[in-house]
């Protein structure tokens, strides 16, 4: 219809609410994080299992078991609930996806910052000076593009130790060249405005406009990419515990669970879908977030 | 009557509550005529052009009663088929920024030629005949070497020119021409001003000039219809309505543009403060919070376009100027 | 008006832009012109013909290829960049897009402090005190202090712009199409706001624009720019009146033109591809254009020559 029909006399409506623009999956996703953050925080507070015990009677036990366990004494009998079920090892896969929840949050939200800093004031300053800085600059971000992610992080790992904080650089460093574009990209576009002009007519030094003038204006690009390297760094976590070469044993990560469930898919597959099942949630969430917050910066951006 | 729109009005729904651009407007254009609509920018005089042909986003809504009859045809009851056999066809229309209407990647010549075969049926070879021949109609010297350039290759003048070349390339009865200079040097201006003046008297095509220039009007049109915030508050013959201008803000229009005759230093006659927003359009009158003239009256009741005749010089005020 | 002290005197600038490894675009080549105290002076010309390139190469944003820019004595051109930055209050633009002139996440308030905020002038309320008053004075209601550019109009945000170039006191102010994108009712209210700040501050000022009737009511003397290089300077009043080099006259015509509509002739003025040939070409800028040329014309490049006493014009036929 090229002329929907409507009456017009119906009454004014106010500006829409935030809510309402960011629809139910966006909240949906926020509630998810916020529970998963939540347990991630409060773990040692929770009333669960140590996520190290083992239960050798009860391994690869279904979701809901219930295991019964006399006392030193032999008498009384106490019964512990496995809500997700046992692992390979006879292990809490409720606990275990709580502290695992650390060690990916810890990588989705600490790499990504790595980057989001480092490239975002690289690419800044290459966007803002140009010239052959800016050249040297870029060739460098793409060859750390085109060198194999993977041989790095294995390089890492076989020289420097297996380790968290290790992943988490190597992973950082990863994602430097991608903020370095994006960066760049949006400082280019602004520093061609007149308002930059504006400020240098009055004097103003450079470090000033890069940190008053564009900085304010590429912090949310910056922000909305972020978002969505974070669901790639949970993923990267889980690809590289999978192939063992995350956290050490005992240390719980989702990679790491859904890696320890493969032996056994076809009679115990809920050792390894739950938590890949967690993994996917997680990361849907972070990029309907990502996205949501997009289509709002770029609706904000559609009015400046 | 070639073109006849009766109450209409747009509501385009928005972040921060519907707003009405076009707000109850009511016009007619004879064959073979042409109107000026002179107003400010955000008068809603674009959308008004835009709604005629369909082309408003999708979400906009047209008052019910709202008629638009082009030729004797219901052009909003029309389905997007039927509107696609005029669009282009019977009416064509021409933008501020000839960029928009060409595609970047052809080169001219190609894009005048094969709507031609699409919508002519012409063969490859009359096509490519019959677009040089357009180019050169449009005043375009060496039109076939011009015809194997791409758009970005040619001057902003030029590139109005092609956009008209494709305008006039299936003989539309109407011509909407939505500023078609603004983007233009003055000299330039002039030019294309003069040109479409040219093709409206040799094709004997009805044709809708869009300006936000008194002047620009003055002498290429027959009839001016003078908008504010979303209505017509002035229209007349282009004559009688320079001749006698009743509605102050036609007048107060009209007294701002700097004359190139005045004296330097002098102080322009301007009108107080800022076109209303269109999420809240002022009561009564809409013009009366700027109005010199305004009662209280005005700003409590909406003066209505009179006298109904229309083809008399007809105001939308409580106290026209004589 | 002989004994009026020159606040800016810009001395055969040029400006070249790399656009490719070895192809320069030469936008201004060889510009001179002088700027009395209390003067505004008018630069008209088409798009394209290098205007605003001159202003910017004033504002030293970037600095000219080569020739000289003397603000009140001061080689703006020469001087170090410590001193440049000190110097830049005394002289400031306003643009013609004012919504690319206005940091979107800035609010208005902040941006007219920006001057004040460099020289560390003042304390916080001080400067809001400063700004509010400034707002005042170019019309816009001080409580728009915390709104931000895109709640505004056009017009609005030109008073903006406007306000933030006035704050530093500037002595002299640059207005690179300052009313071209604005509506006619809006444009003369800032027409009219310029003028009025003109007389309250003593404003020397360089007004751009291609619009010849803007520029004949704000002007005292107008130099027509063509291709990069100027063709005429005199007082406005002379220029419109007894215009000299063909160019001159092909533009006044054109106001002229879009009121009093002619039948198509072939004196089509806009048939060219591109403002910019490949090479310049020899002899004057114009003369393809002209139709008064003469065989001199398309040999050697006509100099700006002094018809009266302040009355410039560079042509072969008219000199």
């Amino acid at each position: 219809m090229a002329h929907p029909i409507q009456n017009t006399e119906s009454a004014c409506h106010g500006p829409m609410p935030l809510s309402e623009k960011l629809g139910i999956g966006f909240w949906l996703s926020v509630g998810w994080i916020a529970l998963v953050f939540a347990c991630a925080i409060f773990a040692d507070l929770l009333p669960l299992a140590e996520y190290d015990a083992m239960d050798w009677k009860n391994q690869a036990s279904p979701p809901g078991f219930r295991a019964i366990r006399s006392d030193s004494h032999g008498q009384s009998a106490i019964t512990t609930v496995y809500v997700f079920g046992t692992d390979t090892m006879g292990r809490d896969i409720l606990a275990r996806l709580i502290y695992g929840a650390r060690i990916s949050l810890a990588v989705g939200l600490i790499a990504p910052m790595i980057g989001l800093v480092i490239g975002g004031i690289i690419g800044m300053l290459a966007g803002f000076y140009r010239g052959r800085a800016e050249t040297i600059v870029m060739a460098i971000m793409d060859v750390i593009l085109a060198f194999p992610g993977l041989v790095l992080l294995l390089a890492v790992y076989f020289y420097l130790g297996p380790g968290l904080d290790k992943m988490i650089f190597a992973l950082g460093f990863l994602t430097i060249p991608a903020f370095t574009r994006v960066a760049r990209a949006n400082t280019l576009n602004f520093s061609q405005r007149d308002f930059v002009t504006a400020a240098r007519a009055l004097g103003q030094s450079d470090i000033h406009i890069l940190a008053r003038e564009i900085l304010p204006n590429i912090v949310m690009p910056m922000i909305v990419y972020a978002l969505l390297i974070v669901s790639y760094m949970i993923v990267a976590e889980g690809s590289l515990s999978f192939l063992a070469l995350g956290v050490p044993p005992p240390t719980p990560s989702w990679g790491g669970m859904i890696a320890g469930g493969k032996e056994m898919l076809d009679e115990a597959a809920h050792v390894s879908l739950i938590p890949a099942l967690v993994m996917f949630l997680t990361v849907l969430s972070f990029n309907l977030i990502g996205d949501a917050v997009r289509a709002l910066v770029d609706a904000r951006e559609g009015q400046l | 009557m070639l073109l006849m729109v009766n109450r209409l009005r747009v509501r385009i729904p928005t972040d921060r509550g519907p707003v009405c651009p076009v707000d109850g407007v009511s016009f007619t254009l004879e064959r073979g005529k042409t109107l000026g609509l002179v107003g400010e920018s955000g008068c809603g005089k674009t959308v008004l052009c835009r709604a005629i042909l369909g082309l408003l986003p999708k979400g906009t809504m047209l008052s019910k009663d709202a008629e638009i009859i082009f030729d004797g045809q219901l052009l909003n009851r029309l389905p997007e088929r039927g509107l696609n056999k005029i669009r282009g066809r019977e009416v064509a229309m021409i933008f501020q920024d000839p960029m928009t209407a060409l595609n970047p990647v052809m080169t001219v010549g190609r894009q005048l030629s094969e709507p031609l075969v699409h919508h002519l049926g012409m063969t490859a070879k009359d096509a490519k005949r019959k677009a040089t021949q357009l180019m050169a109609a449009t005043g375009i010297p060496n039109a076939e070497q011009r015809a194997r350039l791409y758009p970005h290759q040619l001057s902003g003048g030029l590139r109005q020119r092609i956009a008209i070349a494709m305008a006039l390339a299936c003989e539309p009865r109407l011509l909407i021409a939505d500023e078609p200079t603004t983007a233009l040097d003055a000299t330039i201006q002039a030019d294309i001003l003069d040109l479409l003046s040219f093709l409206h008297n040799e094709k004997r095509m009805a044709m809708i000039l869009i300006t936000h220039d008194l002047r620009m009007a003055a002498a290429r049109t027959q009839n001016i219809a003078v908008m504010y915030a979303g209505k017509i508050v002035e229209t007349a013959t282009t004559g009688e309505l320079f001749a006698n201008m009743r509605m102050p803000y036609t007048r107060a229009l009209f007294n701002a543009i700097p004359r190139i005759g005045n004296p330097t230093h002098r102080v322009l006659k301007t009108i107080v403060g800022q076109p209303p927003n269109p999420i809240d359009p002022p009561q009564g009158c809409r013009f009366s919070p700027r109005c010199l003239y305004a009662s209280l009256k005005c700003k409590a009741e909406e003066p209505p376009l009179l006298p109904e005749d229309p083809l008399a010089h007809r105001t939308a005020c409580w106290h026209p100027l004589t | 008006m002989f004994n009026q002290r020159t606040i800016l005197d810009v001395q055969n600038i040029r400006v070249e832009f790399r656009i490719e490894k070895r192809k320069t675009l030469r936008a201004v080549s060889g510009v001179s012109f002088d700027i009395k105290q209390g003067e505004t002076l008018g630069l008209v010309g088409e798009s394209g013909c290098g205007k605003s390139s001159v202003a910017r190469a004033i504002m030293q944003l970037p600095p000219p290829t080569s020739g000289r820019v003397l603000l009140e004595g001061d080689d703006l051109t020469e001087v170090s960049k410590k001193q440049l930055r000190q110097l830049r209050p005394k002289f400031q633009i306003v643009f013609q897009d004012s919504i690319s002139a206005l940091n979107p996440r800035q609010t208005i308030g902040a941006a007219i402090a920006m001057p004040l905020h460099i020289a560390n002038n003042g304390s916080r309320s001080e400067q809001k005190f400063m700004v509010q008053k400034m707002m005042a004075q170019v019309g816009i209601d001080p409580e728009y202090y915390n709104l931000r550019p895109f709640e505004l109009s056009g017009g609005q945000c030109q008073r903006v712009q406007i306000a933030r170039a006035l704050m530093t006191n500037p002595h002299l102010l640059i207005c690179d199409e300052p009313v071209s994108s604005l509506d006619v009712s809006v444009q003369a209210q800032i027409i009219n706001l310029l003028e009025d700040l003109r007389c309250r501050y003593g404003l020397t000022m360089l007004f751009i624009s291609h619009d010849l009737a803007v520029v004949k009511n704000v002007c005292d003397r107008v130099a027509v720019m063509y291709m990069g290089k100027l063709c005429e300077i005199g007082s406005s009043d002379d220029l419109y009146r007894f215009p000299l080099h063909p160019y001159t006259e092909i533009l006044l015509n054109a106001v002229a033109r879009i009121e009093q509509p002619r039948a198509l002739s072939d004196a089509q003025t806009d048939v060219m591809d591109s403002p910019f040939p490949a090479g310049s070409p020899p002899g004057c800028r114009f003369h393809q254009r002209c139709n008064m040329k003469q065989g001199i014309c398309s040999e050697t490049e006509p100099e700006m020559k002094r018809v009266r006493s302040d009355r410039w014009v560079a042509c072969h036929v008219r000199e």
